[in-house]
């Protein structure tokens, strides 16, 4: 019959059908779309280019300060030492020891290891004795830097940290600063030291050292770097980060949903499957539209390892057991089996399926295991707050959640339906209490939002999203 | 083909332009099948908005391997079924209840119509007739596929078929001896 001429002239004559749509159409088209993206990992990027860009700045800012008050320091210091090294005039290691006790900016302290000041050497260190507050946060980076080491087998070297170089390049990493200093090594020629006559207020065996000449100031310009001793003295005594992984348990409690994206609030089950599945309809009449999840609870706890990068970055992983749920509106249950088609070739055998309606709440349940990979970083040397974020990896082991089959007006379920791995999104906030006591731990907040669709694209797509409060203790450090 | 292909690309990316621009080239085919389906213009233009936002949001389920306009008249199709199942206005002739209304004929009368005068007729058949026999000669679907489609068995589907078929042929008929476009609703 569908041969017959009568339908081919239909058929044809159809084809040809047109009619020009009102221009609202379009409009209403346009405005249920999602708006266009402005491409939205570009804001992403920028921000974290931004945050970046600010921590960097504020690090940085925070060295320069310091580089700057051990600058003036040592501008006061080098100043200091010009009014004790007169130029063309030949003083002794006792003269020059006295004036420098004189000065009320510097103490003066004998490092000898050996009391025996016949051995082949020793050191006289002069260290900063007005310490302003940051000389006393940064004293283990000042403290070699503001040093004069004096060195002698068979004559004195005096080596002084100049930072006068490095005023004029404030930009340098303070860090690098002792290969760049110009450190003054006056030669002083000179007997072995006589342990007998040495200043007897600063070096209790009373040395006297008769030093013959010492280098006047214009050589302290050109004087040869001299890193050699900065620069093991800094190794020696910088803290290092604790590099061994800290362990521990973590729990955590919130809430759960599942959105379209993460700033769309369209329908989740929404056209879902309108095309790609096709099924017998229970009943065609009694269609409804389907419900949108509301937000439930999620919980998670499992055990973490976390170590430090630096001073201020950890680096956090661990795996954790996460149930997130979500609940629908739902109408009777239909015992009867249905074979659901979502692709070529594909399809779905479920026993039961749900009709739509408010005479239940159905709750959509995610069984996963998560392995996170966290950054955390501490803003504020002296505080215990910190800002976290990473990626996260999941397992999907189980979920009895339901799609929707807008063509016959169910709800459905089935394990062809979900996708196992998921990679998901964190970022949070916590602080670290109780620090010092018996029993320290971490509290804080996560969100995670998951970036692929824990549903098959046929079945519409649903982002997982959670937001919990946690708790961390720490088991071993 | 091609032009398609990057048409679709365009448009996953959600770039407006290339939506509008797709818009645009199947609206006014796509009215026409929605026409087809429905009472009225104002009803077709529901469906082909209601339409044409399936497409963009499933725009990612089209796989390149057939006409995209083939594909675009099936979610019409799909989102014409929809409406007429929800709207109570087509709700009763949806029933498939009378099924001995209209006498069966095998004839094949010439149809020396106009493509919109025959559109007409066809809208003015009864709904499930006007379903039915949109699907089965206009678009080809097979009674089976018709049956899936609406949640009837085939059977019902080709008796309501015959029985639209009948009932075209007469009007067709009657509107050659009148010679005038009348209202041939029941």
């Amino acid at each position: 019959m569908q041969n017959s001429e009568f339908e081919k002239t239909v058929q044809q004559k159809m084809e040809e059908l047109k009619f020009a749509p009102d221009d609202a159409v379009w409009q209403k088209v346009e405005a249920a779309l999602p708006k266009e993206k402005k491409r939205r990992w570009i804001i992403f990027l920028l921000l974290f280019a931004g945050l970046a860009a600010g921590s960097f700045l504020f690090i940085n800012q925070y060295k320069k300060d310091g580089k700057k008050n051990i600058a003036d320091n040592n501008i006061t210091k080098k100043n200091d030492l010009q009014n004790l090294i007169t130029p063309g005039k030949e003083k002794t290691v006792s003269d020059t020891v006295a004036a420098l006790k004189n000065n009320p900016l510097n103490t003066v302290s004998h490092h000898n290891k050996k009391q025996n000041l016949n051995s082949s050497s020793f050191k006289i260190k002069i260290k900063q004795a007005n310490a302003n507050s940051f000389y006393n946060e940064q004293q283990e980076d000042v403290a070699p830097k503001n040093t004069i080491h004096t060195k002698t087998k068979s004559k004195i070297n005096i080596s002084i940290k100049n930072s006068v170089p490095a005023l004029a390049n404030e930009e340098e990493d303070i860090a690098k600063q002792p290969a760049e200093v110009v450190s003054s090594t006056a030669a002083i020629n000179t007997a072995p030291p006589d342990t007998s006559s040495l200043s007897n207020q600063f070096l209790k065996n009373e040395i006297e050292v008769p030093i013959t000449k010492i280098a006047e100031p214009a050589a302290i310009t050109e004087l040869k770097k001299d890193t050699s001793l900065v620069a093991p003295f800094n190794k020696s005594e910088k803290k290092k980060p604790s590099l061994k992984w800290e362990y521990g348990i973590t729990a955590a409690a919130g809430i759960a949903t599942v959105t379209t994206s993460l700033f769309s609030k369209d329908p989740v089950f929404f056209d879902a499957n309108a095309n790609a599945i096709s099924a017998p309809p229970p009943n065609p009449q009694a269609r409804m539209q389907p419900a949108n999840p509301s937000k439930s609870g999620g919980y998670k706890f499992g055990v973490y390892a976390q170590k430090t990068i630096s001073n201020k970055w950890k680096f956090n992983t661990g795996i954790n057991y996460l149930y997130q749920s979500n609940n629908i509106k739902i109408g009777n249950r239909v015992d009867s089996s249905a074979r659901y088609n979502y692709d070529v070739n594909k399809s779905i055998a479920a026993n039961y399926f749900y009709k739509t309606g408010n005479i239940a709440s159905y709750k959509n349940k995610f069984h996963l295991v998560e392995v996170p990979f966290l950054f955390q970083y501490k803003p504020l040397k002296k505080s215990s707050v910190y800002l976290e974020t990473g990626p996260s990896l999941a397992y999907l082991v189980y979920s009895n959640a339901l799609v929707y089959n807008s063509n016959a007006s169910v709800y459905f379920t089935g394990k062809e339906v979900f996708n196992n791995l998921l990679f998901s999104f964190n970022f949070g906030a916590g602080i670290n209490l109780s620090q010092k006591s018996r029993l320290p731990f971490s509290i804080g907040y996560h969100f995670n939002y998951g970036l692929g669709s824990v549903t098959k694209k046929p079945f519409g797509n649903q982002h997982l999203v959670n937001s919990l409060l946690y708790l961390k203790i720490p088991l071993k450090k | 083909m091609e032009q398609d292909q990057l048409l679709v690309k365009e448009c996953l990316k959600n770039n407006r332009a290339s939506q509008q621009q797709l818009y645009n080239r199947y609206a006014e085919v796509m009215l026409g099948v929605c026409y087809r389906y429905t009472k009225s213009l104002a009803d077709a233009e529901d469906v082909l908005q209601e339409g044409f936002i399936r497409v963009f949001k499933n725009l990612h389920q089209y796989r390149f391997d057939g006409e995209l306009g083939a594909w675009i008249r099936r979610v019409m199709i799909t989102t014409a079924l929809n409406y007429l199942k929800r709207n109570a206005k087509y709700q009763h002739d949806l029933a498939f209840e009378k099924l001995d209304m209209h006498p069966v004929t095998d004839e094949n009368p010439e149809i020396k119509l106009n493509t919109k005068e025959l559109a007409s007729l066809i809208q003015q058949l009864p709904s499930g007739y006007q379903t039915i026999f949109n699907l089965h000669a206009v678009e080809g679907y097979s009674h089976v596929e018709i049956g899936k489609l609406l949640g009837i068995t085939d059977g019902t589907s080709r008796s309501q078929y015959a029985r639209a078929r009948a009932l075209m042929i007469t009007w067709v008929k009657k509107y050659y001896s009148d010679n005038k476009m009348q209202s041939y609703a029941k």
